[in-house]
């Protein structure tokens, strides 16, 4: 294993991948292998001629292009600058923006390169030679510190080549980057170019006249030589790559940037567990597509909380291992409808386990929705706090009675007899299934002396009404436990204060079976 | 002076702790559509950059020529230069100072530069040699053997990289926002056709952003590259000490990039190698160069300056 280490001392890396246009933005990382090769050559004609000779440069070479490197990459961050650049036409200077685009790693932190090649001691001491003396990699402002590692003998790699066949992993994207292929395939490759590209003879040995005068591409001698050609030359002869190359496919592991992987002061046994955004669209969704919205809210939160290293548990719901998390501690997301009619103007994200680093990130960058014929559903977030954060939160209020503000919706099937007659659980005289037996049941685990009762109609906080049909009672998609849609409106009383949150049955964790402090109502 | 230290170092880092000398507020470089270029730094750190390496190349450049008298300052005297004359025979500009040194269109497209053209014998039939193009430049410019050189006015291969780079970033940083209004005493609104404020009547409202951070001039000077040029040891202690020259005037004269970025120098540290090399003050430089300078182009002389004329 040969291992070459790259630290950038300027803290940033600018190299425009082969084929890219600079203003396309884009930064080659990994480095390509072809570049790598290239810069050790350069290193040794510039700054090494004495010390290194030719032959021993070219069995470097040749050895290092049998095998395409493995890449241990560093967390990094991209930005970049713009700038006008003088250029000639005629006798005049003119200028012309381009961009610089880079990306940004911290000095100390090392990019390991392995080549699985021993090389004999003479090639191992010019590459440490050469790496000590490479100045810059990819652009001149790349300033890089370069070393050959005797001292290990294996890297954590996470760009790793990806062969033609072989799936992508998981948490992975493709790069592809330009690799030299070897000295026996260029060998071969050149034989055959060189046959299909021979002058044609007519059948009388006379060769045909060239209707076009256009001077043809050389094809280097061997692979050494054709990691030499200079690139406006290539370009301008028209090869669209360079001889002796091929773009292979590497497989790199999404690494969160080094911006988002600060380490916080944040003390997770304070974690905040609720989040609050007021809904500011011209065309605000109505509060029976409550558990709509809140679908829709809840997949912008797991894509944004996404950093790299899968999305954020409280969002989930579920462990490391895709378990269900116990105890619905997760996230659950309320709508609220607080305005004169019955439109969505609150949207409150609550979660008993709190929010970790990843999920506050999320939550402070969801700012909308989609919503119907183009109009947006546009989030502004009040703040991230917890119960006493929110005074104006009646869901966080406390109370002894408690009203439906969205249907109860059962988890369980209604039993009937084969006769039709309904199955009653003498316990209560509910239909077992039915909502109201259902939200019993659940209620029985927190507090069984609970009495409920349900109401025809659902009565929002300016006293408007609606029925419980008129609500949607189903996830448009997603799991959950529901049983043959039985929904209902009720009212529920304790016998002491119960503080908020209180959301019970199906898709409690998306707005359904939410229950506003009736006094409130 | 002693460079010894440096014989076998492939390259010379420096670092320099830099303040607003008043204040603690300073303007970055603006950048085309962008303003400001801030960037997340490792950990998370708001960082800035203040000075591009193109635009302190230009800056190293600057401190070194004496525009009132069109020479070097003192201590570089005789180094060798191309200056530029007008149609009218004064000067115009000279290989120092533009950005693109020789590869400039005052000077590339010029008659005259046929002789540095012969001189760098670039033979579109042969594989580019690049020894006569270090000569070349070594006899005609030699600033560009420092910051590097791109001649594509005769080959795209006529490439040299820089040996000296330096650039300002500042972390950890603040945005300032400001402003204010250009108060007009006699009518304060603006007026018909012809006497808004494009004409400069009426309040002018403006806004400014300014920042606060802590800034560092990084130089990097590639020693290998510059013993890669097989110029001589004359040469090569050359052009260290006039790099080495270079970073101190800058640090000492150059530092008041901006009317609202004036800065000053706190502290100046060599970061490689990390010990036994002490950098030379100022005052040894200018001491020691003209000594230097002779030795490495053998005899004494007033000037080594190359002139073309601009006609167009």
């Amino acid at each position: 294993m040969t291992i070459l280490e790259l630290c950038f001392p300027a803290g940033r890396y600018h190299a425009t991948p082969w084929g890219r246009h600079v203003n396309e933005g884009a930064v080659e990382w990994p480095p390509s292998p072809w570049r790598l090769l290239r810069s050790l050559i350069a290193t040794r004609h510039l700054k090494a001629r004495t010390e290194v000779p030719e032959d021993v440069l070219s069995g470097l070479i040749i050895a290092l292009a049998s095998r395409l490197p493995h890449f241990q990459l560093p967390a990094t961050t991209g930005s970049h600058t713009r700038h006008y650049m003088p250029y000639v036409e005629g006798s005049k200077e003119k200028t012309t923006k381009v961009f610089d685009t880079f990306l940004q790693l911290a000095p100390e932190d090392a990019l390991l390169i392995a080549w699985e090649v021993e090389l004999p001691e003479i090639q191992l001491e010019a590459l440490r030679l050469l790496a000590e003396r490479m100045g810059y990699f990819g652009r001149a402002e790349s300033l890089v510190e370069a070393r050959l590692r005797k001292d290990i003998s294996a890297i954590q790699a996470n760009a790793v080549p990806l062969a033609e066949d072989e799936p992508l992993p998981k948490r992975a994207e493709l790069v592809r980057l330009l690799a030299p292929v070897s000295a026996d395939a260029y060998t071969v490759w050149r034989a055959d170019f060189i046959a299909a590209n021979a002058p044609q003879e007519d059948t009388d040995g006379k060769k045909k006249p060239k209707t076009k005068k256009i001077k043809s591409p050389s094809v280097p001698e061997d692979l050494y030589t054709a990691l030499h050609a200079d690139t406006g030359d290539l370009q301008s002869v028209g090869w669209n790559l360079p001889p002796g190359s091929a773009t292979v496919n590497y497989s790199r592991q999404i690494i969160s940037p080094a911006s988002q992987q600060r380490k916080t002061v944040s003390d997770d046994s304070a974690r905040h567990t609720v989040a609050r955004y007021q809904v500011v669209s011209k065309v605000a969704p109505r509060i029976t597509q409550a558990v709509s919205v809140a679908d829709r809210v809840h997949k912008a939160l797991c894509k944004w909380s996404d950093q790299g290293q899968g999305r954020a548990t409280v969002f989930t719901g579920k462990d490391e291992h895709g378990q269900p998390l116990p105890d619905h501690q997760h996230a659950h997301i309320f709508c609220e409808a607080n305005g004169p009619r019955d439109a969505i103007t609150h949207i409150t994200v609550w979660a008993r386990m709190g929010f970790d680093h990843a999920a506050r990130l999320a939550l402070r960058r969801l700012n909308k929705v989609w919503g119907h014929e183009g109009h947006d559903i546009r989030l502004v977030l009040i703040g991230i706090g917890d119960s006493g954060t929110f005074p104006d939160c009646q869901l966080l209020g406390a109370s002894k009675v408690w009203r439906s503000l969205t249907p109860f919706v059962s988890t369980l099937h209604m039993k009937s007899y084969g006769d039709g007659r309904p199955k009653i659980d003498v316990m209560n005289g509910w239909q077992i299934g039915s909502a109201g037996h259902d939200l019993k049941r659940l209620l029985n685990k927190e507090d069984a002396a609970a009495g409920i009762r349900q109401e025809k109609q659902i009565t929002l906080p300016n006293q408007r009404t609606l029925r419980s049909l008129q609500y949607q009672t189903s996830r448009p998609d997603g799991a959950g436990k529901r049983g043959n849609g039985d929904a209902g409106a009720f009212v529920i009383e304790f016998l002491e204060p119960r503080t908020g949150p209180l959301a019970l049955g199906y898709g409690s964790h998306f707005g359904l079976g939410l229950f506003v402090p009736a006094d409130h109502a | 002076m002693n460079l010894a230290t440096l014989a076998v170092q492939p390259r010379l880092l420096l670092e320099a702790k830099l303040k607003p000398v008043q204040g603690s507020r300073f303007q970055p470089t603006g950048f085309p559509d962008l303003g400001a270029a801030t960037f997340d730094g490792p950990g998370g750190a708001k960082m800035l950059l203040v000075e591009s390496a193109q635009s302190m190349a230009n800056r190293l450049e600057a401190v070194c020529w004496d525009t009132v008298n069109n020479d070097w300052v003192t201590p570089l005297k005789g180094l060798p230069a191309v200056l530029v004359n007008g149609k009218d025979g004064k000067p115009l500009t000279n290989s120092v100072l533009e950005a693109h040194r020789l590869n400039s269109p005052y000077i590339a497209t010029t008659k005259d530069f046929e002789e540095i053209k012969k001189a760098i014998a670039f033979d579109d039939r042969k594989p580019f040699d690049r020894d006569p193009l270090l000569k070349a430049l070594l006899k005609y410019d030699v600033n560009s053997l420092i910051h590097g050189i791109f001649l594509e006015k005769i080959a795209g291969v006529i490439r040299l990289p820089r040996a000296l780079t330096g650039f300002i970033e500042a972390s950890e940083v603040s945005t300032v926002a400001s402003g204010g209004v250009k108060n007009d005493r006699v009518r304060a609104s603006k007026g018909d056709e012809g006497q808004t404020a494009k004409e400069g009547f009426g309040n002018v409202p403006f806004h400014r952003e300014e920042f606060t951070g802590k800034i560092t001039a990084f130089f990097n000077l590639d020693l290998a590259l510059i013993r890669g040029f097989g110029l001589g040891t004359d040469v090569e202690a050359l052009l260290i000490a006039i790099s080495l020259y270079k970073i101190q005037k800058f640090l000492n004269e150059g530092l008041r990039l901006r009317t609202a970025c004036d800065l000053d120098l706190e502290e100046l540290q060599v970061t490689r190698p990390k010990a036994g090399f002490e950098l030379p003050s100022l005052e040894v430089l200018e001491k020691e160069l003209p000594a230097l300078i002779e030795k490495a182009f053998g005899g004494k002389a007033d000037q080594r300056f190359t002139t073309v004329s601009f006609d167009s």
